[in-house]
């Protein structure tokens, strides 16, 4: 494999892991919860413009214009990435999921996607206006020899370490009785209240889980890019997001992960392999296109995505335990633990 | 039935009224509605279309807050405290459209609403699943009890969602009880069943009253109303026409021009 080739399919697989950590983080929020945070890429943007400032040196010596500038080690721009994504996510959760109505809320997040793009494309002193931040330092860097492709693959296995993090997050949050909470509050939140869900505050916790991982996702790409501008987080890409996770499976973790090999490796990667067919921009436009086919298709045709949502069977688990004893297991229960 | 004044709740009242008033605009959807509901009994609330009964609900459930007036319960003032503030005293409702966790199995309905569980919150969610699974465990055999008792342990894995009428409005009351009640809001429990169905839900209901749970039924089936309740609140254009037994209202002419000769 030559050595370009290398880079690319590490790069693939950097790619693949920020697009996973995106999307499991999508998928607490929209999947599991039902809130449709339009604004999804601004907290990934968040955490990738904190991990930047905090890896860059001083802003004195430099030719960009920044906040920050404490050239902290791998992993500290991480976890400074999720404290930050976690906390714009509360400000923003403050306001946005202020409506009970979920049209509503998604309607106040798109607008806080464009008006972030707008402001931070504006305000050059805090990340460079619209030229963004070049030159973030990559971690380990200096210690990889082997050139571009080791230093790809190295930082291909550094993603899949904080993918395998993230995931015994997410698996730790998806198993336990607060998922099914969660989901209540997706399927019916006005019965979720009635039965004693305060469905203002899972909302909010899920805004600020997802807020966080979504910014870890981006300070993992930015420290392996180098760069982060306001061109790469239009409000657009949150719908590439979307696409992958309704693609996937929505509610599903593994789901996700099918959904953004399709939809982020398989068909955004796919359309540069096609050959010219003419001189038009149709090429730069085909992603978009398909990613809009495929996400109108699978609500069509197949809602519950390529992996749905996993039942959680039971029954099976108070029958286990109603064999393991003399009589049934429900037998020691009165009626008054009814009431 | 008494009539509520403003004073504290007597023995052996769980819900007071006073003068409770909801207003859309210039509409006024219940108007100075007082009364108190008896503990340990199936208080029913009839009246015709857009006489008010779902808003009153709404009111005492905490759904919508009102204009005016007082909601005690328990002696507390949860006038204007919220849904799921209402649900942790104990005064869970269930809706006119069945409204259960459609993507979730029976089961998971039922254990969605068992309270104050280990687990239950992102901290609890974070930590191992020993620390969480014996109260989970402990939930799922009360889940599983109610399924027994509603003859329902055979839909237990099925998607709440895919079930038929009868059994969503079993499931919205299985769930309802896993909350730990001690008044039940029931907003036409019977609408839309086959008669075997809607006899079905009235025997449960028999008894869990004999058990202790209060309720109070929003009801249009007037055989249902007869069979069930202890008491009835009448209500017309938003205020409270009459209150009393069945066989007493029948004899009311205010109520049967209002109500009956409709």
């Amino acid at each position: 494999m030559s050595t370009a080739l290398q880079f690319y399919v590490s790069t693939l697989l950097v790619y693949f892991g920020v697009n996973i950590i995106a999307g499991w983080a999508l998928n607490l929020q929209y999947g599991l919860t039902g809130v449709m945070n339009f604004a999804f890429i601004v907290f990934q943007a968040a955490g990738a413009y904190a991990a930047a400032v905090v890896t860059l040196g001083s802003p004195h010596n430099s030719y960009q214009s920044y906040i920050g500038g404490w050239s902290l080690p791998w992993p500290l721009p991480l976890l400074v990435a999720a404290v930050v994504g976690g906390l714009l996510a509360w400000l923003v959760g403050l306001f946005a999921l202020r409506p009970s109505r979920r049209d509503f809320q998604a309607i106040v997040l798109l607008s806080v996607s464009i008006i972030a793009t707008v402001v931070v494309s504006s305000e050059t002193s805090w990340f460079n206006g619209s030229a963004g931040l070049a030159a973030i330092p990559q971690p380990f860097a200096s210690r990889v020899s082997g050139g571009l492709s080791a230093y790809g693959w190295f930082y291909a296995g550094l993603t899949a370490l904080v993918c395998l993090a993230t995931y015994l997050v997410v698996h730790r949050l998806t198993r336990a009785p607060w998922s099914r909470r969660l989901r209540a509050v997706r399927d019916n939140p006005l019965s979720a209240a009635a039965v004693g869900i305060d469905v203002d505050r899972e909302r909010m916790t899920v805004f600020i889980v997802g807020g966080a991982l979504a910014a870890v996702s981006g300070a993992v790409v930015v420290q392996f890019v180098g760069s982060w501008a306001p061109a790469g987080w239009d409000y657009g890409e949150t719908f590439f997001f979307f696409t992958a996770i309704v693609v996937g499976g929505l509610g599903n973790n593994l789901g996700v992960c099918l959904g953004s090999a399709i939809v982020w490796t398989g068909l955004i990667e796919g359309v540069r392999f096609l050959p010219q067919l003419s001189q038009s921009n149709l090429a730069d436009a085909l992603p978009g296109i398909a990613v809009g086919v495929l996400i109108v298709g699978f609500l069509w045709l197949r809602p519950p995505g390529l992996i749905p949502e996993r039942r959680r069977d039971l029954r099976s688990r108070l029958e286990t335990r109603a064999g393991s004893k003399p009589g049934s297991a429900l037998d020691h229960l009165s009626q008054g633990d009814l009431v | 039935m008494t009539a509520a004044g403003p004073s504290a709740v007597e023995d052996g009242v769980i819900l007071e009224l006073d003068s409770v008033s909801r207003s859309f605009g210039g509409v006024h959807a219940v108007d100075h509605v007082s009364f108190s509901v008896p503990r340990g009994e199936i208080t029913g609330m009839i009246g015709p279309n857009g006489a008010g009964k779902s808003t009153l609900l709404n009111l005492i459930s905490g759904v919508e807050v009102p204009s005016s007036g007082r909601i005690r319960y328990e002696g507390y003032d949860v006038t204007s405290e919220s849904s799921h503030g209402h649900a942790a005293r104990g005064i869970i409702r269930t809706f006119q459209k069945s409204s259960e966790f459609g993507q979730m199995t029976v089961l998971e309905n039922l254990l969605a609403a068992a309270p104050n569980r280990r687990g239950a919150s992102v901290w609890g969610a974070l930590r191992s699943r020993r620390y969480w699974y014996a109260d989970e465990q402990e939930a799922l055999e009360k889940a599983g009890s109610l399924l027994e008792q509603f003859d329902m342990a055979f839909v237990g894995d099925e998607y709440a969602g895919r079930l038929s009428t009868g059994q969503r409005r079993l499931v919205e009351i299985m769930r309802a009880l896993m909350a730990s009640p001690r008044l039940l809001l029931l907003d036409e429990p019977c609408s839309g069943l086959s008669p075997a169905a809607r006899h079905g839900i009235e025997g449960h209901l028999h008894r869990l009253r004999d058990e202790g749970v209060t309720m109070l039924i929003v009801e249009h089936e007037l055989g249902a109303v007869d069979r069930l309740t202890d008491s009835v609140v009448v209500m017309a254009q938003g205020q409270v026409l009459a209150i009393g037994a069945m066989d007493e209202l029948r004899e009311n002419p205010d109520v049967v021009e209002a109500y009956f000769a409709g």
